[in-house]
Parts: C-alpha cells; sequence; structure tokens
C-alpha cells in the first residue's frame, strides 16, 4: 500500500497536466497584444431618457372612443336632416326635370 | 567483459528516447504556435493542439508566483526524480523498465521546468465539450508507468 501512495505521489508531482480553463484564462497562456484591442465605450443612458413620454394606451382609446361615439351621433343627425331638405324641395325625379326644363 | 550490461543499456534506452521525443514534440509545437500565431489547431475529432505553460505540478496545482516556492517544488521534484532512477536500476525485473519509463518522462518536464521555468502542455483530448486535462508527451509516459506499476503491484506482487 505504501509503494501505490507513493506511485500517486510521483503522478502527482512529476506530471503537469494543467486545466483548459486555466489556459482559456489566458494567465499562462500566449495572449494577444493588449494595446491593439479596441477599447469599447461604456454603457450610457440616452439623453432626456427620464423625459421622454410614457405611453397611456388605455386612457387615450377610451378618449378617441368617446370622440368617435359624439361624432357618429351628430353626423347621423345632420345628415337626416340634409336628406329630409332635398327631398322636401323636389318631391320626385318627375318634378325636378320639368322645373329645371322650365 | 561488459561493463555495462543489457539491462541497463536497455533502461537508459528507455530514458533517452522517451526525453528526445518529448523534447522533439515541445519545440515542434512552439515553433508552429510562433509561425501560426494562433493558439489552438483542431488535430482531430478528440484531439486539439492547444499550448499552454504549466508553472505548477499535475492538474495545474500549486501554481504561484512565488518564486520561493517554485524553486522548492523543483527541488521536490529532483529529489522525487533521483528516487525513480534509484528504482529503475534497482528493481532487475520488469518494473525496472516502468521506473525508467517515468524517469524518462520526469527529465523532459525538468529540464523544460528548469531551461523556460514553464512546462508546455499541448495535447487537449476532449470527447464533445468534456475536455481532459492538457498534457504532454512526457506525462504520457510517466503515466503509462504509474499506471502499468499500480496494476503490477495490485495484481501481482503477492508479498502482501
Amino acid at each position: 500500500m505504501r509503494k501505490i501512495n507513493f506511485l500517486f505521489l510521483v503522478l502527482f508531482v512529476l506530471t503537469s497536466c494543467q486545466s483548459i480553463k486555466d489556459g482559456l484564462s489566458g494567465n499562462k497562456g500566449e495572449n494577444s497584444d493588449e494595446f491593439l484591442v479596441q477599447k469599447k465605450n461604456p454603457l450610457v443612458t440616452p439623453p432626456k431618457y427620464l423625459e421622454l413620454p410614457t405611453p397611456k394606451s388605455e386612457s387615450l382609446q377610451d378618449l378617441e372612443t368617446s370622440i368617435d361615439d359624439d361624432t357618429d351621433i351628430e353626423d347621423l343627425f345632420k345628415a337626416e336632416s340634409s336628406t329630409k331638405t332635398t327631398t322636401k324641395g323636389y318631391g320626385n325625379a318627375e318634378e325636378f326635370v320639368l322645373e329645371n326644363i322650365k | 567483459m561488459k561493463f555495462i550490461n543489457n539491462t541497463i543499456f536497455f533502461k537508459i534506452s528507455i530514458i533517452f528516447v522517451i526525453f528526445i521525443l518529448d523534447q522533439i514534440s515541445k519545440a515542434y509545437v512552439i515553433n508552429l504556435f510562433n509561425e501560426v500565431q494562433f493558439n489552438e489547431i483542431y488535430l482531430l475529432k478528440f484531439i486539439n493542439i492547444y499550448l499552454i505553460w504549466n508553472e505548477g505540478i499535475a492538474f495545474g496545482l500549486l501554481n504561484f508566483d512565488n518564486e520561493v516556492i517554485y524553486n522548492i517544488i523543483t527541488y521536490l521534484i529532483i529529489f522525487i526524480s533521483l528516487v525513480v532512477l534509484y528504482f529503475a536500476f534497482k528493481n532487475s525485473d520488469y518494473t525496472g523498465y516502468f521506473f525508467a519509463m517515468i524517469f524518462g518522462g520526469s527529465l523532459g518536464n525538468l529540464c523544460d521546468r528548469i531551461k523556460s521555468s514553464a512546462v508546455p502542455d499541448f495535447i487537449d483530448f476532449h470527447i464533445g465539450n468534456y475536455h481532459w486535462f492538457i498534457f504532454n508527451v512526457a506525462d504520457i509516459f510517466i503515466s503509462m508507468g504509474v499506471i502499468c506499476l499500480i496494476f503490477v503491484e495490485l495484481f501481482f506482487n503477492k508479498k502482501e
């Protein structure tokens, strides 16, 4: 058993394998020239970021629908009244033609 | 009269061949990466060549920037290597060849440790995304020698 322990000691001390993680971290590897790497600009918030309007979708939609409803009713009334006036003026197509001939 | 018998000559040959193989492979890979300017070469589906320098021992352990600790570890490696060398020539049976294999590999790593203050590792064995530790040719022979000796100790040594 002592001999096996000694052999494990030999294996640990004499070999020189290394984890790929250490290699990828670049501590002991041959790194590229750090001065050739372009430095990135730091992340910043855009100017007047806080002054940008917040979306008010629900309230705006309600307002629009209410306006549409009002205008529709008014338009309907107006259209009805105009058609009435036109029909009152000429009666039917025969009267309209006779009136224009005269 | 023969001053060196065949067994000793064969053991010295094993040490020498492993040392030369290790040094040639390391020199080739270092030159290759100097020319290519990449850090990684895809060789096979499960083997990449990825050069890193290890200043510690196995599995990247005892990897410190302190020079005193580095020197202490180097002296420890020299001491254990000499013990391995002693066993290589003391054991007249086939275990002596396994110790010679271990010493050949350790000599290669020790040479780089003294020459370059770090050992280059470059064989990246992986299955899919699961990477084994990056090792070199010397590590292969050391591991093979140790595994063979443990195998002999477990299954063929009937003294204990």
